[in-house]
């Protein structure tokens, strides 16, 4: 390990050790050094002052060689003494009278005049070729006289060398110490620290592989490591539980991905689902086959370049994204295929107001439209061919009974005529009202919007229908409490369609009595009551009312009252349905009559 | 009385219209088809008081007719007589056609199978009456 931990902390702990190391041992050479060099100079002093005492008389000096000679054999001269000299004061000169360095004798030393003049002893430590040399210089006295001076030199070598010396023994041993130093602290270390942070290390290294049952099973010591390697053990296990988790989520999200997409893929239509920069999320086949394309040029701006001269899908797109809302596009052509285009924003929970793409659907509905258009025009078709003779019955009897009534002897045949008439005249409304129901049940029929008074509108109806109900001697009026005008803005001929239909069936139904009309104004809504006394509705026969070629006798066939076609209501249903109304029977009683009710918006969107 | 002119293609529909109008005391010429109406026409004189044209008719329609008359530079003289048009098609079928020909001057539009031929003769005869005053 290039940067092991462990080398990095010995080597600064071995860097503080050793520093500490080198100050001790120089404290404790320059100690040692302290310590020679004053036994030194007490040395050089104890010299001095024993010269001192030889000296009786100034006499003495002027046989020098025998008054060195005296010294030498006289006293004790310490070892290391490497030189003597004597000075004396004469004539405002100090001249060297006595030296055992020979060069010195006779001449003038005013070196040691200082001393002389302060009186005062001094010491100092002089580099010399052969090694330091510490030279102590002391007022002569001679007969209690200051008349010079004395100069000890003594070698310094020996305070020196050992010196050296004690200092080598002292690194030899501070060396020792260090080494020890260094592998105890190595063993520490590794003891205390490195270990259990190793098996923290493998079992990290073992749950990143996957092993999320691994723990640290050492024993765990109460320090740092040891919380550290518990907080470790703690978060693995919630590791593995969210582990877990997230496996299975991950694996309900796979499960749920591959169900949707082999769900595309098995849509017959084109799916896209692109993200909002255009760039095709997911996709099925069926889009190069519906579009014609091949499967690996499916994109947006493909997209967009075949369909560009009928519409803008990216801006359709980007429309749908920015409204949030479903587009669709009923009818595009692409080569001889018609398609129907959805357009579908991608809104995401929790509030489903963020966009992240949008889904396009491509319909191939050729065959569709085909068959729409082939069904339109077979109902035309047949509704023509049907009217055409139904015409001419209709025509030739109503001539008939015009214009050569009178030459008929026979009533009988002259009934058989006009009842051809009123077969012809029934025939040709269903005609019609299969085609109207066709047409409504294809959702084909538009309505207009035009603004008129319903109130007028009832009254125009009632007028239209009075003779008839006044030939069975029925009342037909509307509520007079309701006098003033509903403005409504629907399609007035479908309402008037509705209206007839109803007062002309409450007036076939009714023998007796009559018909009550009432409008009001509910909650947006025009709404209309048609009251009769008639025979009124069982209620076994009330739920089906509404269906087609439902009427209101008891059976199939034996219907009491066999007039219309039975395709009234359900188209009146069909119609007051198709413009946002409802219609139903609001209370009917056998014997007593039937109350139908009907609602228009006030406003048909 | 009135003379009329009617393009009907159906022989059994145009007797019935026929026999309504003479019985009715009116003039009636019939056309079988498109391109008839607009050769005969030419032959009759004086010039009918309405023209009643079948929408759906065989060569050319009820629509291509009134083009004609209307447009045509030779067939100006008959562009201001009434012309309507019959039909027994679904009115949503042939909506897109009947507005076209009411915007080039068809006055009305009836579906045949609606009306008795005296209810048709009737009000052929109010719009010829509007029309002469």
């Amino acid at each position: 390990m290039k940067n092991s931990l462990i080398l990095k902390i010995s080597v600064f702990l071995s860097f503080i050790f050793i520093i500490l190391l080198v100050s001790l041992s120089y404290l404790n050479l320059d100690n040692q050094k302290k310590e020679l060099s004053k036994s030194f100079l007490e040395r050089a002093q104890a010299t001095s002052y024993s010269l001192q005492a030889c000296i009786s008389g100034k006499e003495d000096f002027k046989d020098k060689e025998r008054f060195l000679n005296s010294i030498y054999k006289s006293m004790w001269l310490d070892k290391d003494v490497t030189e003597i000299s004597f000075s004396l004061f004469e004539n405002g000169k100090l001249n060297t009278v006595i030296s055992s360095n020979r060069e010195r004798l006779g001449k003038e030393n005013s070196a040691n005049l200082k001393v002389f003049n302060d009186e005062k002893f001094s010491s100092e430590t002089v580099r010399t070729p052969v090694g330091n040399v510490l030279v102590v210089i002391s007022p002569l006295y001679i007969s209690g006289q200051l008349e010079g001076t004395i100069e000890v030199n003594l070698s310094l070598r020996e305070v020196e060398q050992g010196i050296t010396s004690s200092a080598m023994r002292l690194f030899a041993y501070y060396f020792v110490i260090l080494i020890c130093f260094i592998v105890l602290n190595y063993l520490f270390l590794r003891w205390q620290i490195i270990s259990p942070i190793l098996n923290l290390k493998s079992a990290a290294t073992e749950i990143g592989k996957g092993n999320y049952s691994f723990r640290v099973k050492d024993k765990i010591k109460e320090d740092e490591i040891g919380e550290l390697a518990t907080a470790f053990n703690n978060m693995a296990i919630n590791l593995k539980t969210t582990h877990g988790e997230l496996q299975t989520k991950v694996r309900e999200i796979t499960e749920e991905q591959a169900r949707l997409i082999a769900s595309i893929n098995s849509l017959s239509f084109g799916f896209i689902v692109a993200d909002t920069r255009h760039t095709v999320v997911l996709k099925n086949t069926a889009v190069s086959v519906v579009l014609e394309i091949p499967e690996d040029s499916v994109s947006v701006e493909k997209i967009t370049e075949i369909l560009k001269t009928r519409v803008d899908v990216k801006v359709l797109a980007e429309q749908c994204m920015r409204e949030k809302k479903i587009i669709e596009l009923k009818e595009v052509s692409n080569k001889d295929k018609i398609l129907r285009v959805l357009f579908a924003p991608i809104l995401i929970a929790p509030n489903y107001g963020e966009v992240i793409g949008y889904v396009i659907l491509f319909e191939d509905v050729t065959e569709a439209k085909l068959l729409e258009r082939t069904r339109e025009e077979f109902f035309s078709i047949a509704s023509h061919e049907l009217r055409t003779p139904l015409t001419v019955i209709r025509g030739n009897a109503s001539l008939i009974e015009d214009f050569y009534m009178k030459k008929i002897k026979d009533n009988t045949v002259g009934k058989m005529v006009s009842d051809i008439h009123e077969a012809s005249i029934r025939l040709i409304k269903i005609v019609g009202d299969f085609l109207e129901i066709s047409r409504l049940e294809q959702k084909k029929v538009k309505f207009e919007k035009k603004e008129f008074d319903g109130v007028g509108l009832i009254h125009e109806v009632i007028d239209e229908l009075k003779e008839v109900a006044l030939e069975k001697g029925l009342y037909l009026r509307f509520d007079e409490r309701e006098k003033c005008e509903i403005p409504i803005t629907a399609d007035r001929d479908r309402v008037k369609q509705v209206l007839f239909n109803l007062i002309t069936n409450a007036v076939n139904y009714t023998d007796t009595g009559g018909i009550v009309v009432s409008a009001r104004k509910e909650g947006g809504f025009f709404s209309v009551m048609i009251k009769d006394t008639g025979i009124g509705i069982l209620r076994e026969n009330q739920v089906l009312l509404f269906r087609k070629f439902q009427q209101a006798g008891k059976e199939l066939f034996t219907r009491g009252v066999t007039r219309g076609t039975g395709l009234g209501l359900y188209i009146s249903k069909l119609l007051v349905e198709g413009m946002g109304g409802t219609i139903e029977l609001v209370e009917s009683h056998p014997g007593s009559g039937s109350t139908f009710g009907f609602t228009v918006p006030l406003s048909v969107i | 009385m009135a003379k009329i002119f009617m393009a009907e293609d159906d022989a059994l529909v145009a007797r019935m219209y026929e026999n309504a109008f003479k019985l009715s005391g009116h003039e009636i010429n019939l056309a079988v088809d498109g391109e008839d109406a607009l050769e005969k026409l030419k032959t009759i004189f004086p010039r009918p008081d309405i023209i009643l044209l079948d929408m759906m008719m065989p060569k050319l329609s009820g629509l291509d007719v009134i083009k004609k008359i209307k447009l045509e530079e030779g067939l100006k003289e008959f562009a201001n007589i009434p012309i309507v048009i019959t039909t027994n098609l679904p009115k949503l079928t042939i909506a897109e056609d009947v507005e076209k020909a009411i915007q080039l001057g068809a006055i009305e539009y009836f579906l045949k199978s609606a009306l008795d031929p005296l209810e048709f003769v009737k009000k052929i005869e109010e719009i010829i009456s509007k029309q002469r005053k």
